[in-house]
């Protein structure tokens, strides 16, 4: 898979979808690509948040922390982003995602994001935008 | 220090000034003989006063004992110019000696004053620091201080001789006319006068010149410091103006003392001119009326010409001698603090007595108030006793004091009113030598010099050279010249080769793991044995010529494989196979199968790329690399063009340069639509070098396809069977069997790239190679060490700010003190790394030092719990005190077991 393919998995991703296609291969060029290995952590509940995760294949759980015990709320798909809420603020891991296959996973730090926002205004407001839609579907 | 520079020199260098003074005396015989000799050779032997016929004799050194030399007409030619050639040695030697003894005389006060002023920063109290900038303190030492130096060997010699010269002359014209002798003087004293008086302001800007330069040199350094908040806040360009405004003041100022000097060099010319103006006029006119001999005027103006020479030059040596005596002032000046410690406090202890003094206890603040710069209090009316063996945690916010009594308590800061006691003493009274080993403190703040970690790491233990190093016949010969050069100047002789370490003040010392055992044991209190180890594994070892550690590596290679394969992690390294393609290595190194090897000369480095370019059009590589070199610059223009040259993702990309890219877009536009045979050698191989630095996993371009991979290693076989012997040498070659010295540490072990893609691989390799280095402990101490040969670069910058603080911390560790004062040492970590840290230093002290009573300052509230005792402050003041149950402390796994 190479750049033009992590193009086309992002420009599938709602969240991504009012960023200009040469903004977004920009974005997916400033990234790191990494493989998981089965049972390897994307990332760690209480973890300080600094990237959002995109599937590009495998699979992962989503588990929580109740009263001390590890439960598992969900699976993450392929092509699917996950603590894109990183991007935006400073809030601590508030799940443990672990690969539950191999899984390959373009990790977007939220430099790299912040960069792209900063140097493409409208980009942002289309990004607000869809914020604000799956706001108002999750409400 | 003195006030007058003169003084100064006159103090220290009195004897010398008086021999070079007699010296100079001395050879101004020969000299003077050297100017009358050619006079007699011309007029004697060669026009032949004295020898009218051929057997005319004259004698020679008739003053001796005998009745001297009788040499003929070609006899006397010969010894006279013999004698002028002798003279002419003499002369030299003479002018030799004097300029070296002067150079020596100077260059010995230069490093005097420059070792006092160093000594006194050493000795200025902490708040002096508050003032001074590093910058501007450092431009003095090293370029403001030089011409004091130079003016050394001028200050008593130059006058003397100057004006020795200048009264000669003066004298001559008197005894041939008072009245030409009084105009002479007159207008030597308006020389003398006016001119100096002219120069006073040339001083007053040459005094503002050096502040402002002095002060440039101190922006300059706060730019360097502060380069990353310039980049962050993007200040460059009011940086820009700041200095641009400075450079404009010093340029009006260096502009100004160039328009006066040169007027005063003017009016003194013309005013060294209108004294033989004078001359012909007054003398003209006396000789006419008859009252001068006009063999007298004649003596008289060429008497004169003896004059203004020295007087300029007099007039030169008293303006150096007001510059040198500003600058000398200004100087003191900046480092003449109201309040310093003596030099008693920190005298060196030459006895056993600084290993065994123990500071009484207990440590104790006795109504301490400390006030800051302005007066204001910061801590009010403290008293805390604490007992050795005592674990106390400070707890309160930025505001509360409680920095502000382990900064007291170090002596960082001092009391205004109160007093820090040990016992019986009070804490100013004692000396550094006992309060800098007894105390250890530890700050957020970080000190690094450049050097090895090692070095940095064992900085803390340098209290004072313990031994006599025994030097062969000419390394003593050499010390003994040290020594007497170092007392000649007022410099401390101690041996910097000599061991400074002294092993009872370490911590955790034992004989059977020596000094290594304590570093390893600080460091995985601080949990860094995997950040050094990381380091030696980056290291490459070629420069140390280590053989034997290159041996065994090659030896481990098979059993890290062996054991990759057993934990099923092979995936995390990419081996180098001679029939595959390394994706996460850069193209040359798979064509080359190795590392290029800098050549020896440039036409070896010539035939090295001639061939490999010969070999690579032999397969046809030649072309799928320029295409391909197209494609990636193609590749590129699409993702940043329009893109500012300054934007931070250009940092992603390792092969180009933004300022590069107007040249391959240039390229491109040249090449793109021209067939490859046609396109010019120069414009190929820049593509082909771009190609040259691909790797597929780094750019995903997807420009790497079977195709492509399979040719490069039929052109890498190709490469490697054809290339002659000379040429083998420029590459180091992935072989088995070989160390590659070319390649660091970790990809020797490996034999083959980590696979970075994957999740923590190099973490996951490192511990494999730590495991089974544990059953080798030799060979990964050697490894270790190399790690520890880490340069931290320029105030540790190459090391991270959380690297920065924990080596910072281990360096306090590695002493072995009476009492510990942590002020919030380790805030640049995460919450639970400082919590597992402050466990393990705890468990750590009580193993090593139980007798140490530790003060620690705390980020946070929740770690107090593991203290004996737990004192709280909120506004300057102390509102709790209390004694706590012992919370168990639980250390790392790998500490626990090494203590």
């Amino acid at each position: 898979m190479n750049l033009n393919d992590e193009l086309n998995v992002l420009r599938s991703i709602p969240l991504f979808s009012g960023i200009k296609p040469e903004a977004l291969k920009l974005l997916a060029f400033a990234s790191n690509r990494m493989i998981f290995q089965p049972g390897q952590d994307l990332f760690q509940e209480g973890d300080q948040a600094n990237s959002a995760c995109i599937l590009l294949s495998g699979s992962a759980t989503i588990r929580h922390d109740v009263d001390g015990e590890q439960k598992t709320i969900g699976a993450v798909a392929p092509h699917t982003v996950i603590g894109e809420v990183a991007l935006f603020c400073d809030r601590p891991r508030q799940v443990t995602v672990t690969a539950s296959s191999t899984v390959e996973a373009l990790l977007i730090s939220k430099d790299s994001f912040q960069k792209l926002m900063s140097s493409c205004p409208n980009t942002l407001s289309n990004i607000l935008s869809e914020l604000g839609e799956q706001l108002s579907r999750a409400s | 220090m003195e006030s007058s520079f003169t003084r100064y020199i006159w103090t220290h260098t009195s004897r010398q000034q008086i021999w070079i003074l007699c010296v100079v005396m001395v050879s101004m015989i020969p000299y003077y003989l050297a100017f009358d000799l050619p006079k007699m050779i011309i007029n004697g032997p060669i026009q032949g006063d004295g020898f009218e016929t051929v057997s005319d004799r004259q004698t020679f050194f008739s003053f001796l004992s005998f009745d001297g030399l009788q040499l003929d007409r070609t006899e006397a030619l010969v010894f006279l110019s013999l004698c002028f050639l002798s003279l002419v040695i003499i002369n030299g030697v003479f002018k030799y000696y004097i300029n070296t003894y002067k150079g020596l005389l100077g260059e010995r006060l230069l490093r005097r004053i420059r070792f006092d002023l160093i000594d006194r920063i050493l000795r200025f109290l902490p708040v002096e620091f508050k003032r001074i900038k590093g910058g501007e303190i450092s431009s003095m030492i090293k370029d403001e201080v030089e011409p004091l130096g130079g003016f050394t060997a001028e200050a008593f010699v130059q006058p003397v001789l100057l004006g020795g010269q200048a009264l000669t002359a003066l004298a001559f014209i008197f005894v041939q006319h008072v009245w030409l002798g009084g105009v002479a003087l007159f207008m030597a004293s308006v020389q003398m006068l006016v001119i100096p008086r002219l120069r006073r302001r040339l001083l007053v800007l040459g005094r503002q010149r050096q502040i402002k330069a002095r002060q440039l040199a101190g922006r300059v350094s706060e730019i360097v410091d502060g380069i990353d908040t310039i980049h962050t806040n993007d200040t460059s360009n009011y940086e820009r103006a700041d200095v641009a405004s400075r450079l404009g003041v010093l340029f009006k100022i260096r502009y100004e003392i160039y328009q006066r000097k040169f007027k005063i060099k003017f009016l003194n010319n013309f005013l060294a001119q209108l004294t033989p103006f004078l001359f012909y006029l007054i003398g003209g006119y006396l000789a006419i009326t008859g009252r001068l001999d006009v063999g007298q005027l004649v003596a008289v103006i060429t008497a004169y010409k003896e004059l203004p020479g020295p007087l300029k030059e007099l007039i030169d040596w008293d303006m150096a001698r007001q510059d040198v005596q500003v600058k000398y002032e200004q100087i003191v000046e900046q480092f003449d603090a109201e309040q310093m410690l003596l030099p008693t406090v920190q005298a060196i202890d030459t006895g056993e007595s600084g290993n065994t003094i123990r500071l009484d206890k207990p440590l104790s603040a006795v109504n301490l108030v400390v006030e800051d710069e302005g007066g204001a209090v910061i801590l009010d009316s403290v008293s805390v006793s604490v007992e050795g063996g005592q674990r106390i945690a400070v707890v309160g916010d930025a505001y509360s004091g409680a920095n502000v009594l382990a900064e007291a308590f170090a002596g960082v800061v001092k009391p205004a009113r109160g007093k820090i006691m040990a016992g019986k003493d009070n804490l100013s009274t004692l000396p550094e030598s006992v309060t800098g080993r007894r105390i250890t403190y530890v700050s957020a703040d970080t000190y690094y010099f450049s050097g090895s970690l090692e070095e940095n790491l064992l900085y803390g233990l340098k209290h004072r050279p313990l031994n006599e190093v025994e030097y062969n016949d000419k390394g003593s010969m050499r010390r003994l010249w040290e020594q007497q050069e170092a007392f000649r100047t007022g410099n401390p002789d101690f041996d910097l080769k000599s061991n400074w370490i002294d092993v009872d003040l370490v911590n955790g010392y034992s004989q059977t793991t020596g000094m290594m055992g304590s570093i390893r044991q600080v460091l995985t209190v601080t949990r860094l044995i995997d950040d050094v180890f990381d380091f030696a594994l980056h290291t490459t070892i070629d420069e140390h010529g280590d053989d034997y550690l290159a041996e065994q590596i090659v030896a481990l290679r098979k059993r890290v494989r062996a054991e990759l394969e057993v934990t099923d992690l092979t995936d995390l390294i990419i081996p180098f196979d001679i029939d595959s393609y390394n994706p996460q290595a850069e193209l040359l190194d798979n064509l080359v199968f190795g590392i290029l090897i800098k050549a020896p000369d440039d036409q070896r480095s010539q035939a090295g790329t001639d061939f490999l370019r010969y070999t690579m059009a032999l397969t046809g590589l030649d072309r799928l690399l320029f295409e391909m070199g197209m494609s990636i610059a193609e590749s590129t223009r699409e993702l940043f063009d329009g893109l500012a040259e300054d934007h931070p993702f250009f940092d992603r990309l390792d092969f180009m340069e933004p300022a590069e890219i107007p040249t391959y877009r240039a390229l491109y536009q040249r090449t793109r639509q021209t067939e490859f045979a046609s396109v010019s050698e120069e414009d190929r191989y820049a593509w082909i070098d771009l190609a040259f630095q691909y790797s597929e996993p780094r750019y995903r371009f997807g420009l790497l396809d079977d195709a492509l991979m399979d040719k490069v290693i039929e052109t890498r076989k190709v490469l490697l069977d054809t290339a002659p012997e000379s040429l083998q040498v420029l590459i180091d070659v992935y072989d088995p069997e070989h160390y590659l010295k070319q390649a660091n540490l970790i990809d020797n072990i490996v034999f083959g790239k980590v696979d970075h893609r994957f999740k923590d691989a190099e973490r996951q390799v490192r511990a494999i190679i730590e495991r089974l280095l544990q059953r080798q402990p030799e060979l990964y101490d050697r490894i270790f060490r190399l790690g520890l040969a880490f340069n931290v670069g320029a105030a540790g910058r190459r090391l991270t700010s959380a690297q920065r603080q924990k080596f910072n911390f281990a360096r306090a560790l590695l002493r072995r003190s009476d009492y510990y004062l942590f002020n919030r040492p380790i805030t640049g970590l995460d919450q639970a790394q400082q919590e597992q840290i402050l466990q393990n230093t705890l468990y750590f002290l009580s193993r090593t030092n139980v007798e140490s009573g530790v003060i620690w300052v705390l980020a946070s509230q929740a770690n107090a719990r593991y203290f004996d005792r737990c004192i709280t402050l909120r506004d300057k003041l102390i509102v709790k005190d209390r004694m706590l149950e012992t919370f168990e402390f639980t250390p790392d796994n790998l500490l626990a077991e090494m203590l």
